[in-house]
């Protein structure tokens, strides 16, 4: 019980330590509202052009929505990540290694501390653009409530897991910032940020279905606007089973890259 | 009883290299070079319980490279290590809860938030009981002055205060070892004396083995009662302090000041400063005896003060360092 709770305080700390930056990540906001502007006159303008009340089933009502949720993924992603990857490049995390806990949970803990009040301050900005843009929305029911914020959840803590194990690269590989880069863009493509996966070809459809991408940003927002207990039976499972394998390969890498610390001097 | 044991311990990194201009840049990228520094090189020691090591070296002399392995941070290349009877590099959670850690240029406090709450985080980390935490913060609030400062966001304290902080925050946990890392650098006298003073006391009330590293003399003639000199990975001397100043503290400096300026006689002296009323001179006690050359000296001229001193021992660390320079290797690689 005390080992757990050690990893509950360091959470807790996370959260307060957040809170001083609440000003500074609050104007981050004024980003989402931007970014769901454009993408608010994109699409009104593509349903226009098409002709059509529906895309890939999904409205504009619904597409607003769609989009608002895998920003809130995305935006409420923690910066820890290039904070562990200056760590080991520059050789700090030896100061973090001398504390008896695990280091992958730490900064695990760290991500749920911080989370909290990211989502939640983005979840009530998110909530006004949606109703302000979109309305309320369509055939939505609070009782799938749970089981969204659950997958929404699980989709951030598999974002976090990626960009951690691309973090602990940097105990071999001298410039890694390719691989956050690529990451981000596979995320906004096959992730489904751009236009939701369902519009995509065939081939490209089944293929970005198989893909992790997909199971953190496009699964969630897809059951917000557009929830069944099947889907959610269906996805949930195999986002839990791209969460393990994340969370595994971070502790992998951690207990193999930490062997070879090079840290020279004081 | 030793409480760490140290034997034939190695440590090299591999560091990549690269030629100069942009041929060597393009080059760098098909066939890469590494050469391999040896941080430390077969160094063995043991340390006492009870006892305040001190362990210097000049900058990449490999001290922090030592403390980071006897902390289990980094594996060996090769030798052994044994602290508190464990192996800190396959033992190192076990071994965490049994020492503390306090690197002067590193800080183990939350940045923005006032440190009762890193005390209360680094009590949950160690599995401190309520009880226990809260009566231990009390004690150390009161044997490190820092009760009014626990509620104020470390970023707002002074370089002082936060390293009071810093070192009561290592020992929350009772620690049989602390391995303190230039804890006093960059602090101002005042300020040293009271750190001086705070790890004596952690020393005597609490029985704690003090693994001390320091550019600062005072911190090692203070503290410690022996040293153990590093460079370029090797021991070059492994002595009390009282043998290091015995050794090789075989000069003194006499400062001696007239009421009117004098006439100095006697030419086998070693005359530092001359000032006419005032003067330095450098006794070398191996080749002259003081008495006779206090005696000339008092005979010049009517005497208003005189005061014998010894060389600080940054001057007899640095004359051991002349003494054992092997060749010509680039401090600064390592």
């Amino acid at each position: 019980m005390k080992a757990l709770n050690k990893y509950l305080q360091i959470s807790k700390i996370t959260m307060s330590n957040s809170l001083v930056y609440f000003w500074n990540f609050l104007s981050k906001n004024l980003f989402f509202i931007f970014i769901m502007f454009i993408y608010l006159m994109l699409w009104k303008n593509i349903y226009a052009q098409k002709a059509t009340a529906a895309m890939g089933d999904l409205t504009l009502n619904g597409m607003i929505w769609y989009l608002i949720f895998t920003e809130l993924v995305t935006l409420s992603r923690t910066d820890l990540h290039t904070q562990v990857n200056d760590d080991v490049k520059t050789g700090n995390i030896a100061y973090l290694l001398n504390k008896p806990y695990n280091y992958v949970l730490y900064c695990f803990s760290y991500f749920i501390g911080e989370i909290g009040t990211r989502l939640l301050s983005n979840s009530f900005i998110g909530l006004a653009i949606g109703l302000i843009y979109a309305g309320a929305i369509e055939d939505f029911s609070f009782i799938n409530l749970p089981f969204i914020i659950l997958s929404l959840l699980t989709g951030c803590a598999i974002n976090f897991f990626i960009y951690l194990c691309l973090a602990l690269t940097s105990f071999w590989v001298e410039e890694n910032s390719a691989f956050f880069w690529i990451y981000s863009k596979l995320i906004f493509t096959l992730g489904g940020m751009l236009m939701p996966i369902d519009l995509f070809p065939e081939w490209l459809q089944s293929i970005s279905r198989y893909m992790p991408f997909a199971y953190v940003t496009y699964v969630p927002a897809r059951l917000a606007v557009d929830f069944s207990f099947v889907s959610f039976w269906r996805q949930f499972p195999i986002q839990l089973l791209y969460l393990g394998a994340f969370f595994a390969a971070a502790v992998c890498l951690y207990g193999k890259g930490v062997r070879n610390l090079n840290v020279n001097g004081g | 009883m030793s409480v760490i044991k140290v034997q034939n311990l190695c440590k090299t990194f591999k560091v990549k290299t690269k030629e100069a201009g942009l041929k060597g840049s393009v080059k760098s990228i098909f066939t890469p070079s590494f050469r391999e520094i040896h941080a430390v090189n077969n160094i063995s020691f043991e340390v006492e319980e009870g006892e305040i090591l001190a362990f210097i070296g000049l900058n990449g002399a490999g001290k922090s490279t030592t403390i980071k392995m006897m902390t289990g941070i980094l594996h060996p290349t090769s030798g052994s290590i044994e602290v508190l009877g464990m192996d800190p590099a396959n033992q190192r959670k076990r071994l965490s809860y049994k020492i503390g850690t306090v690197f002067g240029q590193k800080s183990q406090l939350w940045f923005h938030l006032p440190p009762l709450d890193s005390f209360n985080l680094l009590g949950s980390i160690y599995e401190l009981d309520k009880e226990k935490l809260k009566s231990r913060i009390e004690l150390l609030k009161e044997v490190f002055e820092i009760g009014d400062l626990m509620d104020i966001p470390v970023r707002k304290l002074s370089l002082g205060q936060r390293i009071r902080c810093e070192i009561a925050a290592s020992i929350l946990h009772e620690p049989e070892i602390i391995f303190l890392d230039e804890p006093t650098i960059g602090l101002d006298v005042v300020v040293k004396q009271k750190i001086r003073e705070l790890i004596l006391k952690l020393n005597k009330e609490e029985n704690t083995t003090i693994f001390l590293t320091s550019h600062d003399a005072g911190d090692i003639e203070q503290l410690c009662k022996r040293a153990i000199i590093i460079n370029h990975g090797e021991v070059v001397l492994n002595e009390t302090i009282k043998r290091l100043k015995y050794d090789y503290l075989n000069k003194k400096v006499i400062h001696i000041k007239y009421n009117e300026a004098v006439e100095i006689g006697n030419h086998d002296l070693d005359i530092l400063k001359n000032r006419g009323d005032a003067i330095k001179v450098q006794v070398d006690t191996s080749k002259q005896d003081i008495e006779e050359v206090l005696s000339s000296l008092i005979k010049c001229g009517k005497v208003e003060d005189i005061i014998i001193s010894e060389p600080p021992l940054e001057e007899i660390i640095s004359f051991i360092y002349k003494q054992n320079k092997g060749g010509d290797r680039d401090e600064g690689a390592q």
